[in-house]
This record gives C-alpha cells, structure tokens and sequence, in this order.
C-alpha cells in the first residue's frame, strides 16, 4: 500500500513538472525513466482494481441468476380444458392489458425508461457498514489472512493458496 | 362479496379467501413455470407431480422482486383461479374465483417502480375485473395481525392495527426493513438489502460447486439442502474455528445424501455413522451450514457493500421520530421465508440488543409461520370489510377516473394515518 501510494506522489508531481516543454529538457535520463515506470505502474494499480471492482460485480450478478444457463426460453402451456369452464374467456380484453401481457420488456428496460423512480429504487438499499469487512478465505471459508497479490483474493495458508492459483487466480496479463 | 387476499411473492404466492377464522385457510404456491430435464412443463404447484427434480429450469414474474412479466403470472393465477386441481377453487366447493364478485387485495415490493404498479393495476382491473381492489406492501399488511402475542403480551388493543412495528421481511429477492405505524409504512425510513433466499442458495450452489460436486443446474436441489442444514451462527468466531480445527469430527459435521432419482426425489440428511451399503453419494457440509446464511448479516462477506440485517434495522429506526423510536423495538417482527433458519431471530436479538440504547425493552417477536403471517395480516384486514373500504379502489372508480387514481390512492404515502385513526 505504501509503494503505491509513493507511486502517485510520484506520477502527480512528476505530471505537474513536466507541463511545460521547456522543463522537459531539464529532465535527466534518470528522471525519465522513473517517471515512465511511474506511469505504468499506477495506469496498473487502477485497471487490476477496476478488473477486481468488475470481478465482484460480476459475481454479484450472477448471484441473482436462479437458472445456470441463460437466455432459456420457457413457454406457458396451453391447457383451456384443465380450467373450469374453459377458463378465461381469451387474454388481453382491452389494448391497455393486451399491451401489458405482450411487454417483454425486463427490468433493465424499466430502469432506462424511468431514471427518477428508478433512483428512489435504488436510493432505498441500506448504506454500507459502519464495521471493516472480515477477510474470508475464498477457497475453504475459513479467515482469510492473506492476499493473492496478482488478484486480491484471500485465502488462509499454504494449501488454500495453491488450490486458488490453479483455478480461481483472475489476474489476466493485459 | 368476498374477499381474495394474495401475497405476490417472488418465489410463493400466499393466496386464500379473508375470513374471521382464527386458522384462515390458504395455500402456498410457487410462483413460477418450471421445465423439468424431460422438457415437460409444470405451472406452479404442479411441480409436485414432477418425477425427476434433477436440472429444473425456472421462469418467474418478477426480476429482483419487481413483477415485470405478466403473460407468466397470469398464467399461474389463471391456475389458481380457474384450475381443476386448484386448491382455491376446491375449498370454494369447486367454484372458480369470480372477480366481478371479489374484492382482492394484492402484495406489491416496495418501491415497485410506477409503470411496473401501473401495469397490475391495469390487468386488475382490465383484464380480470375485479370488483375493487387494494395494492399495498407486504409488511404494511403485517401490523394487521395482533402481534402483541409475538411477545406474550396481554394487555388489550385499542385499534385495530397494532400502533407500531418494525418489520423485518427477509424474502427471496431481498430483505426489507420497513417501520410501520399504524398500518402504514414510514417510507422515508424503509431499507432494503439486496440479499434475499436466492443468492444463499446461490451461494451455497456456487460453494458446494467449487469444494465437492458440481451442482450449478442443481437449484432446486441445493433449496432443498439450505432449508435442511443451514442455520444461523450465534457464535461465528468459535464456530468457524471449531469446523476448522475439527473438519472431520466436528460437531458441526453434517452428511447429506444426495438423491439417486430412484429411491429418493430429495435426499436426506444421514443420522449416525454412514451406513456402508448407503449407496448415495454423500456431501459433506461443515462451515458451508453457517457462513451461507451469515451474508444476511454481513453482506460485506459476499463483497456487496451493504450492513447487515441488524445493523439496517438499527439505523432505520434511528431516521424515525424520536418519540417512537423505543416504540418501534419493543416491537419487531420477523417475517418471509429466511426467518425459519435456525438461531435466526436469537442473533438479530442478540445484536440489536448491543446496538440499542441502554434501558430499551427489546422485543424481537417471530410468528409460528413467518411466511404467510403477512398474508394473515391482509385476511385480518379483510374480514374488516369497513376498514376495507375506505382504501380500496372500485372498478367504478376506476373506469371513471383512469390509472392515475391508483397510483396516487395507493403509492408511496406520506404518514396518512386516514385508514386507522379513525
């Protein structure tokens, strides 16, 4: 953390001196390269904890998903003659609900369509917790004191570590 | 005129007629159409005539608890309503609902968005016809029920709707806190966690899938096995070293045999030693029985950045008035499908009880069935047919004025303590 942090100071201050072309010539070749690895370095640390942010979000969504597969298509059985009576007499009985049983609109197409109550929805979600997270070990379950340095994710030991950088590691090499 | 009460559930409807009973009759139904592996369709309850529970496929109404598809709700209303095999219908001596001769009243999620509470009120009333009609949450519902017994608690009510409550509704899509005060929910105050049954049995499916056997098609299944093993942790630190140190002799050691399709549908948990002529592959489950549900109370473990149940609570309670603050944890409630888990009322006690200010009586009360209790609530309304009357909307009403009377006649109020107070 600390290296990183030495990292920024380093790429801002050395962006602010080199706004103007004429300060440029005055860098020495050592100055130049610790401000291009500078550079690479911090343009890294953002993307690994946007992949890491996109990662979580990933999961998170696929958490909601009841049905492994996607996009199965299930259609409603017709069966009039199980019903008394034949049933209702046929669907849609005025344009306003015949608009509504035909929508195949989902949820993502309400948000767009209402961006105001769709912030009130959102609005609602409780705020996040005031205590620090607890660190699990992503493998076994157990704490998770340490931290896979290519992905973040944790793990308790030697063991774990391993079942995790044979299977779960997300680090790809850009 | 009867009365028709539906809990709209994302995972079960609640459905039965409002009567003074003190048991009222009502069925539970699975709210979805399920395709089984033999591609064979099964609309709500008829899944329970399904030989082969393995690799169910679902399709639901509802999108993170909003209802968003109407051609698979009518569906299964049309099932519960007209059905031959409809309990509803049996219990009416085989008569199917009429709705020009039934008032309803109908469950909603909160903050359902106003286009999606629009389109039921249009297939209400449009489409089926029923003669009036109310829309409302389901834990506005709940206060209807005399929850003073929740507690032992014997004095006399003078209202018809318990003054305050803090329901607590832990469904399948999310978990809602919500403060209700006299029948109404205070709206400004209402909290939602974005983690409900689904994503625990998810999670179980997705864990159990990366330790032991891969059990990602297996939803309906790994339900099954959540609401038999898992329970909630009063002890977390000690319970997760005792399942660590242990793994093989702990005490939280649970053997599951899973179900061959054969001579089982469901499997079954395995009591004693293992029987060696058990035939069944067994899964083992130790610290997967409570770190599955411990997301309820600290969805940061699930990397979602929200507090937990008790920790919302407590915050919500702290949006409220100052004058019903202690009013409103004397009496929580309990309620929706994730508060049958084992220990589950015990830790939101625990822990609200260390969040709470000093010389607060603490009531956290569980009703005998969580699931239905809002759907009691609304019977409870509707066998009061003059309390009834003066929210709901007719179908008079209705043709006359348009969609826009519903909307505003039963969408996010203000404190309008109309209905009960008087």
């Amino acid at each position: 953390m600390f290296l990183v942090q030495e990292v920024e100071k380093k790429t801002k201050s050395s962006i602010s001196r080199s706004s103007g072309p004429v300060q440029t010539n005055a860098f020495g070749r050592k100055q130049r390269a610790a401000v291009t690895a500078a550079v690479t370095a911090a343009s890294a640390e953002s993307t690994s904890t946007s992949s890491r942010l996109r990662a979580v979000n990933k999961r998170l969504a696929e958490l909601e998903r009841e049905n492994y597969h996607e996009n199965i298509k299930i259609d409603i059985p017709k069966r009039n003659l199980e019903m008394i009576g034949g049933g209702p007499a046929r669907t849609g009985l005025t344009p306003a609900s015949r608009k509504v049983l035909a929508s195949r609109k989902t949820l993502a197409n309400h948000f767009d369509d209402d961006p105001a109550s769709t912030k009130l929805y959102l609005d609602v979600a409780s705020s996040p917790s005031a205590y620090p997270s607890r660190p699990m070990c992503s493998i076994c379950g157990y704490w998770g004191k340490l931290t896979c340095i290519r992905c973040g994710a944790r793990y308790c030991g030697r063991a774990c570590e391993e079942t995790h950088l044979e299977t779960r590691c997300l680090k790809v090499y850009a | 005129m009867s009365v028709l009460v539906i809990d709209n559930g994302a995972y079960e409807l609640k459905i039965g007629y409002a009567t003074d009973d003190k048991n009222p009759a009502h069925f539970r139904v699975s709210n979805s159409i399920t395709r089984s592996k033999d591609r064979r369709t099964y609309v709500g309850n008829e899944i329970e005539n399904c030989r082969d529970y393995a690799g169910l496929t679902y399709r639901r109404p509802h999108e993170r608890g909003q209802l968003v598809n109407w051609e698979t709700q009518k569906a299964i209303w049309d099932n519960q309503f007209y059905g031959k095999t409809s309990k509803l219908v049996g219990m009416n001596g085989g008569k199917p609902v009429d709705p020009s001769e039934t008032s309803l009243i109908l469950t909603e999620m909160p903050y359902s968005l106003p286009a999606l509470s629009s389109n039921m009120d249009q297939i209400v009333f449009e489409e089926y016809g029923f003669d009036s009609y109310y829309r409302c949450t389901p834990g506005s519902l709940v206060p209807w029920n005399d929850i003073r017994e929740l507690y032992n608690d014997t004095s006399s009510r003078s209202s018809p709707v318990s003054e305050c409550a803090l329901v607590i509704d832990s469904g399948f899509s999310s978990t809602h806190v919500l403060p209700v005060v006299l029948g109404e929910v205070y709206w400004p105050a209402a909290k939602r966690i974005n983690i409900g049954g689904k994503h625990l049995t998810n999670y179980l499916k997705e864990t159990v899938s990366f330790r032991y056997y891969n059990m990602m098609e297996e939803t309906f299944l790994m339900n099954v096995i959540k609401e038999r093993v898992c329970f909630v942790s009063l002890k977390y630190q000690l319970d997760l070293e005792e399942a660590h140190i242990n793994k093989r002799k702990s005490l939280l050691r649970i053997d599951y045999a899973l179900p061959d399709y054969r001579t089982s549908k469901l499997g079954h948990i395995v009591k004693g030693a293992t029987s060696s002529n058990d035939s069944n592959q067994v899964l083992t489950l130790t610290n997967e029985r409570f770190t599955i549900p411990e997301a309820l109370f600290r969805p940061s473990d699930l990397n979602l950045d929200q507090a937990g149940i008790p920790e919302t609570a407590i915050n919500c309670v702290k949006l409220m008035p100052e004058e019903i603050q202690s009013m409103l944890l004397s009496n929580v409630v309990l309620v929706g499908g994730n508060a049958v888990l084992p220990g589950y009322k015990e830790r939101i006690r625990e822990e609200l009880q260390s969040f709470s200010p000093q010389g607060v009586n603490l009531r956290v009360g569980m009703p005998v069935d969580p699931i239905s209790y809002a759907w009691q609530g609304g019977c409870r309304l509707g066998s009061q047919k003059d309390m009834l009357s003066k929210a709901y909307v007719t179908k008079a009403d209705y043709m006359e004025h348009g969609v826009n009377l519903c909307l505003s006649r039963f969408g996010i109020k203000k404190m309008d303590n109309s209905i009960a107070m008087d």
